[in-house]
């Protein structure tokens, strides 16, 4: 009996059409060894008819040998050089400033250095906290109860369902923690303080010039001009939701960009304004491997469709690696989509919590006309969450997410329909 | 485009022209080459996915080592020895992946094209084709039209069975077994054995 089984059973398998359940009994009856060689015996001739008899596939080798030197065809190298050259615009270096103005430059600094030092002098008055029974402050590696002052160097840390709030005598500043924080009071001038992890909201008086209200996280800096505004923290992010007023925002050592009230801003491999009206693209977590761990970087992806070839997906990576992106998606049609997502390695999708799409394993691109996932968008829920999985197992990685319904024409999810968090 | 048969001088002097920063002559040599590595991973390969995967794999590598290759009628065999090398490294990742995620039927498929791989050294795709091809010839006209209509037509079973008015399961099963007859008979160098009855 088990002789026809493996037979019905892996000609389904050889043909990829066997179902979850079938796929565990035909695992079970390989276990003999007899079996075990009929299907390896199978899938090899069917590998050798398809290698003489098929020639599709040649000239997809063909194609892709065109592509390899720089791992993208003319066209798209041309547009990932111009677009490279608008985020880095060619600045010349300066002229080599003559002797005289040396002099001055460093008669000006030392002005500079002395105001500096002057203001410095000026210490603006430590916060007070006031927080929840159980919030605790770390002070010289020792904790202390979370009353009176936080002194430079302080870290003021709240555990799940605790709040904490930071106020300056004189002044209507507070900042509030949110349960699940951390923040360190640093030195200097000013009110600076860095956000290890969690999410506190500011209100803040108008701040002098010279003694600034900055927030810092791992990865970017938020100086405050005078304003009302949420500061969200991970490793490899950090969000600022700005009510009222300005925020100069940037990366450590970058440009500041200047988030107005009701904007939100992305600070993860650069800072991007969020816009209100329209999306922008999905979340991108890129990992070091195959199976979503190892977390390497964060960016917004605007949309879905990278044919890295054999090159790294970003600076440091190789290969294998995946990627998870997030965000919402927004349909403008309430009716049934389809979702195409040819990928070389492997590919799953879910829309609204449903897993629309599974592919997960290792395979090539390939157009398959035959394989997508449905998601039918309603009225009342035109825009809906959504995760796309992706890895890639070895040489060549390229994955695309594009749709279809009755009234849009199948092409890329574009970047205004994708959302990296719901407005 | 290259001859339909490229000597290995020929393949030689496409290669050293390739080497000289003429990307036109290494497309040539992949056009020349692609055929009889095909046939090669194929003999390895545990699925259609890993055989395009190394065979794109193959052809980055051959690419950055252009250099290295030595103009001595080998590109053939220098080509089949980094697909070897990939094809290895390849069944190695996915018996360890595949072990941990539980994919019983992959990881056998990987077993046993390891071993293969491990006791064959003189697979030679040319042998193997021509002696395909004879077993081929011998089939019963009924059997030769499924295999067209499957391999060289490219169509999925579904559709041949609506094409032959049967159903999906007799065509697969019908594929499975012609693919058993193939197998024998390339065990045994071409010679044929007779096929089972009811079916084609």
């Amino acid at each position: 009996m088990s002789d026809d089984e493996v037979m019905a059973l892996g000609a389904a398998y050889v043909e990829g059409d066997l179902d979850l359940i079938s796929r565990s009994h035909l695992a079970e009856l390989v276990q003999e060894p007899a079996q075990a060689g009929v299907l390896a015996e199978q899938m090899r001739t069917h590998l050798l008819l398809h290698a003489l008899l098929n020639r599709s596939a040649a000239a997809e080798t063909v194609r892709r040998a065109r592509m390899i030197p720089g791992g993208f065809t003319p066209d798209r190298s041309k547009r990932l050089v111009d677009s490279a050259r608008a985020l880095k615009p060619h600045r010349p270096r300066p002229a080599r400033p003559s002797a005289p103005m040396r002099w001055l430059t460093a008669a000006a600094v030392s002005i500079i250095a002395t105001f500096a030092l002057v203001m410095f002098l000026q210490q603006v008055q430590p916060p007070q906290v006031s927080a929840d029974a159980g919030v605790r402050i770390v002070r010289a590696g020792n904790e202390v109860s979370a009353t009176g002052e936080l002194r430079a160097n302080d870290t003021l840390i709240t555990a799940a369902n605790q709040r904490a709030e930071l106020t300056w005598v004189g002044e209507g500043t507070r900042l509030a923690l949110d349960p699940s924080t951390q923040l360190q009071a640093l030195g200097g001038r000013g009110k600076r303080f860095r956000l290890d992890h969690g999410a506190l909201a500011v209100r803040a008086a108008p701040q002098s010039a010279n003694a600034p209200l900055v927030l810092q996280t791992s990865r970017a800096q938020a100086t405050v001009v005078g304003t009302a505004f949420s500061l969200t923290a991970d490793p490899f992010t950090t969000w600022l939701a700005v009510e009222h007023g300005a925020v100069r925002f940037a990366l450590h050592g970058g440009a500041e960009l200047l988030v107005n009230d009701g904007e939100r801003a992305l600070a993860a491999d650069r800072v991007t304004i969020i816009p209100r009206d329209r999306g922008c693209g999905l979340l991108g977590t890129y990992f070091r491997t195959n199976h979503l761990t190892e977390p390497a970087l964060v960016r917004l992806d605007p949309v879905i469709d990278f044919d890295w070839a054999s090159n790294e997906p970003a600076p440091g990576m190789s290969h294998p690696f995946s990627i998870r992106w997030t965000g919402f998606i927004e349909a403008r049609f309430a009716e049934t989509y389809r979702f195409y997502l040819p990928s070389d390695d492997g590919v799953r999708l879910w829309i609204d919590d449903r897993l629309v799409f599974d592919n997960w394993g290792i395979q090539s691109f390939s157009e398959n006309d035959r394989r997508y996932g449905v998601f039918t968008f309603s009225d009342d829920r035109l825009r809906v969450p959504i995760r796309l999985e992706y890895f890639e197992q070895f040489s060549l990685a390229a994955v695309r997410l594009s749709w279809q319904s009755p009234n849009t024409p199948r092409d890329v999810v574009p970047a205004s329909a994708l959302y990296p968090v719901n407005p | 485009m290259p001859p339909a048969t490229s000597t290995p001088a020929d393949l030689d002097r496409l290669a050293l022209r390739a080497q000289g920063g003429d990307h036109e002559a290494f497309v040539a040599v992949v056009e020349a080459t692609e055929h009889d590595l095909r046939v090669l991973v194929s003999c390895y390969a545990t699925s259609l996915a890993m055989v395009d995967e190394v065979m794109q794999g193959t052809y980055v590598t051959a690419f950055e080592k252009l250099s290295t290759y030595e103009a001595r009628g080998t590109l053939k065999s220098w080509l089949g020895g980094i697909a070897r090398n990939l094809v290895r490294r390849e069944l190695d990742g996915r018996r360890r992946q595949q072990a941990l995620d539980g994919e019983v039927l992959d990881q056998v498929l990987a077993q046993a094209a390891h071993e293969r791989i491990e006791r064959d050294d003189d697979v030679v795709p040319e042998r193997e084709l021509a002696t395909l091809r004879r077993c081929l010839d011998e089939l019963a006209p009924e059997a030769r039209r499924l295999i067209d209509e499957r391999y060289v037509a490219d169509k999925p079973v579904h559709e041949i069975a609506r094409l032959l008015q049967r159903t999906s399961n007799w065509v697969a099963v019908s594929l499975f077994r012609i693919r058993k007859t193939l197998h024998l008979c390339l065990s045994r160098g071409g010679v044929t054995v007779p096929q089972t009855k009811g079916q084609p």
